[in-house]
């Protein structure tokens, strides 16, 4: 009896979130087919198929962009950040979870500070220019790290706690020294919380576009994000090159989030779970 | 006798270990991070306190007292971005949480939970600038395919002037972060729920418990920490906002959806630093009261619950 009803449920249950799923979609779509439209075409930003595919667009985009340049821009900060960010929190994480004193309790407290407090901006151009770092990607880079460590430590502390601290006993017996236990027996079993990290900081950094807007202005430091201003600027109208970089921008994190997405849901969600 | 000199020799040997526990675990390993968190993050914060009550530009720095937050507070866009930061965050907030809560209780009864939850979440991992441009097109008064939509299937009053409109715009902007949010929060709650063991399910049903009587008291207050991490999440997320709103709408049409940090950039593009760095200070004050308290809040409610 009960066994019956249950297929009906079920598919007014998936009717019912398909046609939730247009929501997001029909947007996706839009992108797509908008961006293989003619300038004219694609103002009317409807959902009609083009009555030409222009697949040159995506060629205009190249070089108007300059998309190389903002690519390598774009990996070059997003990768250096979460590096940094990576093995700096991996290494304070260690000391914070391993030592019961005075030092790792401060650092807790300099931690939590971090999770809630909005980082000041504006006086990180006072000590940007003291280090001369004002439009520089180093810069950005070391602003990145800054104000998204303290959630990469916070998460590395609670996962070290399933790592016994038996094993670094066992170690320093066999005559194994500090750095020799932490960059070869510690950090290799950190590897699960290291990809976590890697995959929410990577998608944070590469989407941010306020830290570059604040600090990066000329055209040579343009990250991937802000060549979109390049279209809704000066080329108002041109709506189908508009959507053509809309996909492009996107595309690297789509694709990656396609293909891993269950390792970039468990990611991104440890960090609003724990937090 | 023997059991003192036993004692000292445990505390001799603890005293031993404790050295050791101090050069294995030694302060080299925290020094890279500390150095780069206390110069980029606490000592920024440490300097607002000083700069939001100078004049400051690129050259110099004169005090000048209370004149900065006398200044923000007569400015009539500051009330406005003010309200709008309130409005912003206490309707994302409760729709996030309401919206996501419900898909996540819908999909977790549904066989094809994993496929919905791909293309529930996949909004949240584009770039705002993406979003913000996207939804200029998408919520276009005229020619725009929601009010094209809305006016097909007959809901012609639904079709607002979204964007453009002095006492719309800013809901529309809720309704933006909530597309690219909710997948996020659902997440946070489908992964709470599997929590939840069936047994526990399975005795309520046997003890006669309906849908409605299990989820208010075995589902609800399981999902605590979910709601809590969701509510601080999107409350933090809120007050703060600034990427959707300034490639949206850059704060307008004129200024009728600034919040405060689009204010607070645009005095710092105008050069005028001490005003934005006074303007950073309110955020920080109000962030911490807020998110203390709801802590407190919240924490205490989970206890009970």
């Amino acid at each position: 009896m009960k066994l019956r009803s249950l297929p009906f449920g079920q598919i007014a249950l998936i009717a019912v979130l398909s046609a939730l799923s247009l929501l997001i979609l029909v947007p996706f779509y839009l992108i797509f087919v908008n961006s293989l439209k003619s300038p004219a075409e694609a103002s009317e930003l409807g959902l009609a198929f083009p009555s030409k595919w222009e697949w040159g667009n995506y060629e205009k985009v190249f070089e108007v962009a300059k998309l190389p340049l903002a690519f390598t821009n774009s990996v070059v900060l997003t990768f250096s950040s979460v590096a940094i960010i990576l093995i700096t929190a991996a290494m304070a994480a260690f000391v914070m979870q391993r030592r019961k004193d005075g030092l790792s309790s401060t650092l807790n407290v300099l931690v939590m500070l971090g999770l809630v407090v909005p980082p000041a901006i504006v006086p990180l151009y006072k000590v940007l220019s003291f280090f001369q770092l004002n439009g520089t990607i180093l810069g950005v880079v070391l602003i990145n790290v800054a104000t998204r460590s303290p959630l990469s430590v916070f998460l590395a502390h609670q996962f070290l706690k399933s790592i016994s601290k038996e094993i670094d006993e066992a170690a320093i017996i066999d005559g194994c020294g500090k750095y020799k236990l932490f960059f070869r027996i510690v950090l290799p079993l950190m590897g699960p919380i290291i990809v976590t990290l890697f995959i929410f900081n990577a998608t944070f950094v590469w989407n941010d576009f306020m830290y570059v807007l604040y600090f990066l202005s000329s055209g040579k430091q343009m990250t991937l994000p802000l060549t979109m201003y390049l279209f809704t600027g000066q080329y108002g109208s041109m709506w189908n090159l508009v959507f053509a970089n809309i996909l492009i921008i996107s595309a690297p994190l789509l694709i990656v989030y396609f293909f891993a997405q269950r390792f970039i849901i468990a990611g991104m969600t440890a960090g609003a779970i724990k937090g | 006798m023997s059991e003192s000199r036993r004692g000292l020799r445990h505390r001799i040997g603890e005293i031993r270990l404790h050295k050791l526990e101090r050069k294995t675990y030694s302060i080299g390993f925290v020094i890279p991070w500390l150095l780069i968190y206390g110069v980029f993050f606490v000592l920024p914060t440490l300097f607002s306190f000083y700069y939001a009550f100078t004049d400051w530009d690129l050259t110099s720095a004169k005090f000048s007292g209370f004149a900065n937050f006398v200044e923000m507070f007569r400015n009539p866009v500051f009330s406005t971005a003010l309200a709008n930061t309130a409005i912003f965050t206490v309707l994302s907030v409760v729709l996030k949480v309401a919206v996501s809560l419900a898909l996540a209780m819908a999909l977790f009864h549904c066989v094809a939970s994993n496929f919905f939850r791909t293309i529930f979440f996949s909004p949240y991992v584009l770039s705002y600038i993406a979003i913000g441009v996207l939804f200029t097109a998408i919520m276009h008064p005229e020619i725009g395919v929601l009010n094209k939509g809305l006016r097909a299937i007959g809901l012609d009053f639904l079709a607002l002037n979204w964007l453009v409109e002095k006492g719309q715009v800013i809901y529309s902007l809720v309704f933006i972060d909530v597309w690219k949010s909710a997948g996020f929060h659902l997440a946070i709650f489908i992964a709470a729920l599997q929590t939840i063991p069936s047994d526990m399910m399975e005795s309520a049903s046997i003890d006669g418990a309906g849908p409605w009587k299990k989820f208010r008291y075995i589902t609800f207050p399981m999902l605590a920490s979910a709601f809590n991490a969701n509510i601080v999440f999107a409350l933090i997320v809120g007050l703060t906002k600034f990427d959707l709103v300034f490639v949206t709408t850059g704060g307008g049409p004129g200024y009728y959806s600034e919040v405060l940090k689009t204010l607070v950039y645009k005095q710092f593009a105008m050069g005028r630093y001490g005003l934005a760095t006074a303007g950073e200070l309110i955020i920080f004050v109000i962030v911490i009261t807020l998110t203390v308290t709801l802590r407190k809040f919240l924490d205490k409610r989970e206890v009970e619950a």
